[in-house]
């Protein structure tokens, strides 16, 4: 909302400046984002007088214009320029509000050293005749600042309205606020009218069939109306607020709603089709808008109609039909009280917001809706000759005040934490809420306070001590501390396990990401199919804002790869990046779907180095599986197992599903060269993502139990098996594990070979264990023997041989 | 000789070597020890010869641990060798180039957004404030409804809203997550929740696609708005160091009343006047105010009986005034461009 700050002044005779007001007003809850000064827009006009004028050609003319201390010589079409005419005047460098910028032009062999300024140009509305330029008082000294001369040089406030102060929408709500700090009062414009002629009843008739979506209807007839344009002052206060001037008629009913923060709607009385106007809702009629859209008026939309057909959507916005036009002479004049719900539906099924409609759902003040229309026909009166016809044509009731409040003194300062060198003495609030123009009825320790017609906001207690509050000033309430009983220090499961392995990710390596929770739907599909879980649907939402954000993401790698072949292409080499965020899969009956908490991590390129005396080694599935394993360890996931997988991810590659307990709970490996493509990934990469969640309810949680350290020495032995290629080193694991049994402290796999001169097909796996005795010293026999069971079982059983 | 003799004689073997690599002063002198143990007619080597008159049995144990004492040796040789400087690929010879740099292991880092998010949260925890966590898709009751935000209440104007399916939301701010608590368990309630959080904007400098709040509440008997104050000023302290400014102004949010809005002493320019503040020295960083009746009665709480402070802070603003980002959209590009910078 701009409020320009002389318009603000008149209402109120403040005697603080603007930037003082904003301050004052900031504080007590009126937030005035900036203040502009408008008289910028106007650098390089001036008031200029014309000392002659010759004819240059055909339509043509060169005038002779003094400016202050220069005088220029400007070309130009317009009819009335004559010798003696203060004009506006834009020097070279000066910008039209239409963004025209004006700059020295040769014209028919002479140079034209600025431009002779009509109305429109200076975006105050149509003259009355096109060709004319616009004529200002003779009062002014040529050279003056244009600004100055139309009333332009002002500074305006821009407030920012809180949605539960709709009554701040306008100067007199601003001057209230001005008045309730205590820096002025309230002045209400004008708003008697005149009447005459034959009563308005004989015209028209209301028939109110939603009274729920209207309340309240009025209407005014005004005839005799000349046409032509505002007077400028009205004209430029329109300009300032923020909203171009038109014609007389359009500019009084804006001019009234900045003022006092009622919309109304004229219509052309003589384009009405029927006198009967009709207020319901829509049948899904068309109507066409001011705006010149055709729109359908469904169930939701509250009309206006002049008999059957509806003439304007109620509350938002008139039809074209029957609007007012230059030449419009007799005049419906409507002034309602609409339903702050049923105008905000309604604007929303259109995807329409005008200054009514917002004004509207923030619901106007019942009290002013006469007063509004008064004063508009008022100045109709008084600046376009218009008659008001006596009497009102109405239907309904203006909703009443809001009931009185009770208010508790003490509650107020003890909810507020008042201490006596606060001053929240009663006396203080009664002067604060007096100024608001609260009715307080004091009975003992509990008060009765009555709202105001126009503050629909204050319901209850806590509402007024707000009041009370910010009148009182926030700063000057006590601030202290005291956290007297103890809450247990609960903190949430995700976070906690994130805090523990956000460390370690990044310590091995790994920088973290935070990936948009929305991606493009095909990308979902895409990872549901590679990641095989076909069966699976991504989660869109209802209303995307582009296709790129269409869907809550399966995963959190759709997005992560993104990241990674990002930075790939930015040729910003060995990418590594980790994420902990929440995935979504739908549910079958929950309303709300199942939200994880999954870890993904991706890297590409070298794994170590380069370094100056070795060269980098790139990343492969056994380093990312190495990571994992450490990872679960660390973790303490007691069965964290890696399964081979065919996962069209994987597909020319290599990868694994991960087991946890023989569940599924994620997957790791390299993508293979066709998924490489799809997700943009210029480099070989390898990835893997885990559902923490299922994770947490595994991972050992409490203390972890001491076992004695070992007393005894162990032994270290080395044994290597020759096995057919077929034979997989678990198999082998777990077999030395069994046989070895309670003496088996370790096992470690050091070196796979095939090939000279072990025959084809056969392969050779070395291990070394770690042997050891809880109870004595391992003798060499001992160490012995267990090898040697281990080397029998392994012929028998997968047929190894032993190779020295 | 027995299979145990052999195994301390070659253990024996092992702790002469090490004990004369380690006294060599020169690669030539390493050479003899070398020679001596290893070579032809070393002493290992005569060991081995040894095996022949080993029972068959007791051979491939008494090979093996020959073997590993083997290769302990030469453990040992090489270390002494490179502690001469004689490794073949470390800087070359007695006048090495100090000045190398080392071999770094890779360390990746936390994002700014978890870092600003957990020293928050750290300030909270001290003050005495649980952390829970709440759902990112919510039912519109919770994300609305429950805080005093009826269906065409026009604030919603300033939460236009994803949605999954009619009534199910992407939450459009933290505060649900006090309602979810507050129905779980009885005052005292002193929580915060931080979270990812959604509104319709279109994504610019200044709006991302998902940002991040900390949902903070505290309701007991007689809490009143000193204590709101108080708590804040001092994370506000805590935060941004000690002499940061603090002011309040009235402001409104359904689901708070009294409201107000915290500012601080702009970060940038330290109160001057900058662009960042536009110019008013000051920033706003959170939104707060005492609970709204109607949200402690609708959670079965007696607002006579207990009143509290809730506020909510955007995680994602305080992290780019920290850092002077200036384009909230690098938060969620993941370059590593950028995020080595942290």
């Amino acid at each position: 909302m701009k409020a320009p700050y002389r318009w603000l002044r008149e209402m109120t005779g403040t005697a603080l400046s603007a930037a003082e007001l904003a301050e004052r007003l900031t504080h007590s809850g009126t937030v005035i984002g900036g203040i502009e000064d408008a008289g910028l827009r106007y650098r390089a006009m001036r008031v200029g007088r014309v000392i002659e004028v010759r004819p240059l050609g055909e339509r043509l003319r060169l005038a002779r214009v003094a400016a202050g201390a220069e005088t220029l010589e400007v070309a130009t079409a317009a009819s009335n320029v004559r010798a003696g005419l203060t004009a506006a005047l834009a020097l070279p460098g000066a910008e039209l509000p239409g963004g025209r910028t004006i700059e020295t032009r040769s014209m028919a062999g002479v140079l034209s050293q600025g431009m002779l300024l009509s109305r429109e140009e200076l975006g105050l509305g149509p003259d009355a005749e096109a060709d004319r330029v616009l004529e200002l008082a003779d009062r002014w000294e040529p050279g003056t600042a244009l600004a100055t001369a139309l009333e332009l040089d002002d500074l305006v406030l821009e407030a920012e309205i809180n949605p539960n102060r709709g009554d701040c929408l306008s100067l007199l709500g601003l001057a209230r606020e001005v008045a309730a700090i205590g820096a002025g009062e309230v002045k209400l414009p004008p708003w008697e009218v005149r009447e005459a002629g034959e009563p308005a009843a004989g015209e028209a008739r209301i028939d109110l069939r939603a009274p729920g979506g209207c309340p309240f209807y009025s209407a005014r007839i005004l005839d005799g109306l000349s046409p032509g344009p505002a007077p400028l002052w009205l004209a430029a206060r329109l300009l300032l607020a923020g909203v171009r001037p038109r014609n007389l008629l359009v500019d009084v009913t804006n001019y009234v709603l900045f003022e006092l923060g009622q919309p109304l709607h004229a219509f052309d009385l003589d384009r009405l089709a029927s006198r009967e106007l009709v207020v319901r809702f829509g049948r899904g009629e068309t109507l066409r808008t001011l705006d010149g859209i055709e729109r359908v008026l469904g169930p939701e939309v509250l009309a206006i109609c002049d008999g059957e057909r509806p003439a304007a959507v109620a509350g938002i916005m008139g039809g074209e039909e029957t609007a007012v036009q230059p030449g419009t002479r007799r005049v419906l004049l409507e002034s309602a009280w609409f339903d702050p719900v049923t105008i905000r539906r309604a604007a929303k099924s259109l995807a329409l917001a005008t200054d009514a409609s917002h004004r509207f759902e923030r619901a106007v003040d019942p009290g002013g809706v006469l007063r509004a229309s008064a004063r508009a026909a008022r100045l109709l009166a008084e600046l376009g000759g218009a008659r008001p016809r006596p009497g009102l044509l109405t239907a309904g009731e203006p909703p009443a005040p809001l009931d009185p409040i009770r208010l508790r003194p003490a509650r107020a300062r003890s909810l507020l934490g008042a201490e006596p060198a606060t001053g929240l003495d009663d006396a203080a609030m009664e002067k604060a809420l007096g100024r608001l123009g609260l009715a307080v009825t004091k009975a003992g320790a509990s008060w009765t306070v009555a709202p105001p017609s126009h503050r629909r906001d204050l319901a209850i207690e806590e509402d007024v001590i707000e009041e009370i509050a910010r009148l009182h000033g926030y700063e000057r309430f006590p601030s202290w501390s005291r956290i007297p009983r103890t809450v247990s220090p609960h903190e949430g499961e995700r976070g906690r396990l994130a805090r523990r392995l956000r460390p370690l990710l990044a310590g091995a390596g790994f920088y973290e990401a935070s990936t948009v929770t929305l991606i493009e739907e095909r990308r979902a599909a895409d990872w549901l199919e590679a990641a095989g879980a076909p069966g699976q649907r991504p989660l869109p939402v209802m209303n995307p804002i582009s296709e790129a954000y269409a869907t809550l993401r399966p995963a959190l790698l759709p997005g992560l790869l993104g990241s990674l072949a990002l930075n790939l292409n930015r040729r910003r080499p060995d990418p590594r990046l980790f994420e902990l965020g929440v995935v979504f899969a739908p549910t079958a009956d929950a309303p709300l779907p199942d939200e994880r908490y999954h870890l993904a991590c991706g890297v590409s390129g070298a794994w170590t180095g380069p370094s100056w005396d070795a060269a980098a080694r790139e990343a492969d599935i056994w380093d990312l599986r190495g990571l994992l394993e450490a990872w679960a360890g660390w973790l303490a996931l007691p069965a964290f197992a890696f399964e081979p997988a065919a996962l069209p991810l994987f597909a020319g590659a290599g990868g694994w599903r991960l087991l946890l307990g023989g569940e599924p709970v994620g997957l790791a490996g390299e993508i293979g060269p066709a998924w490489r493509e799809r997700f943009g990934l210029r480099a070989r990469a390898l990835c893997a993502e885990l559902d923490l969640e299922r994770c947490l309810a595994d991972a050992g949680a409490g203390p972890r139990p001491y076992r004695g350290l070992p007393r005894f020495p162990a032994v270290e032995r080395d044994i290597a098996l020759v096995v057919d290629a077929s034979v997989a080193h678990a198999a082998l694991e777990s077999l030395i594990r069994e046989e070895g049994g309670e003496l088996v402290e370790a096992v470690r796999l050091f070196d796979v070979y095939a090939g000279d001169p072990l025959p084809p097909g056969r392969k050779s796996l070395a291990y070394g264990l770690t042997l050891r005795a809880a109870d004595r010293t391992l003798s060499e026999e001992d160490a012995h023997a267990v090898r040697r069971r281990i080397a029998e079982r392994a012929a028998r059983e997968l047929g190894a041989g032993l190779r020295e | 000789m027995g299979l145990q003799e052999l195994a301390s004689r070659a253990d024996e073997l092992v702790r002469r070597a090490q004990e004369e690599a380690g006294a060599c002063s020169s690669p030539a002198a390493l050479d003899e020890v070398r020679v001596r143990y290893l070579g032809r007619k070393g002493e290992l080597t005569s060991l081995l010869r040894e095996l022949g008159g080993l029972e068959a049995a007791a051979r491939p144990a008494a090979g093996e641990t020959l073997n590993r004492a083997k290769r302990a040796i030469e453990e040992r040789l090489l270390a002494a060798a490179g502690r001469l400087g004689e490794t073949p690929r470390s800087g070359g010879g007695p006048d090495r180039d100090l000045t190398l740099p080392g071999r770094r292991p890779p360390l990746g880092r936390l994002h700014p957004l978890t870092r600003t998010t957990e020293e928050m949260l750290d300030v909270f925890r001290h003050l005495g404030f649980a952390v829970h966590e709440g759902p990112e898709v919510e039912l519109e009751r919770y994300n609305f409804d429950a805080l005093n935000t009826p269906a065409w209440h026009p604030t919603r104007d300033e939460h236009d809203s994803f949605f999954l399916a009619p009534g199910v939301v992407l939450r459009t701010h933290t505060s649900p997550v006090q309602v979810r608590v507050m129905e779980r368990q009885r005052p005292p309630v002193r929580m915060v929740a931080p979270g990812r959080c959604f509104r319709r904007d279109n994504p610019d400098a200044s709006h991302a696609i998902g940002f991040h709040q900390i949902e903070g509440l505290y309701v007991d008997e007689g809490v009143t708005f000193a204590d709101l104050r108080g708590t804040l000023e001092a994370f506000a302290r805590r935060l941004l160091g000690e002499g940061t400014r603090t002011r309040f102004r009235p402001s409104y949010f359904p689901f708070t009343e009294p409201s107000a809005e915290m500012d601080v002493g702009c970060l940038v320019c330290m109160g001057t006047g900058c662009r960042v503040c536009k110019r008013t020295g000051w920033l706003e960083v959170m939104g707060c105010g005492m609970v709204h009746p109607a949200v402690l009665s609708g959670v079965g709480y007696d607002p006579e009986r207990f009143t509290g402070f809730a506020f909510g802070i955007g995680i994602d603003r305080i992290c780019m005034l920290r850092h002077g980002i200036d384009d909230i959209r690098l938060l969620m590009d993941n370059d590593l461009r950028f995020l080595e910078q942290f």
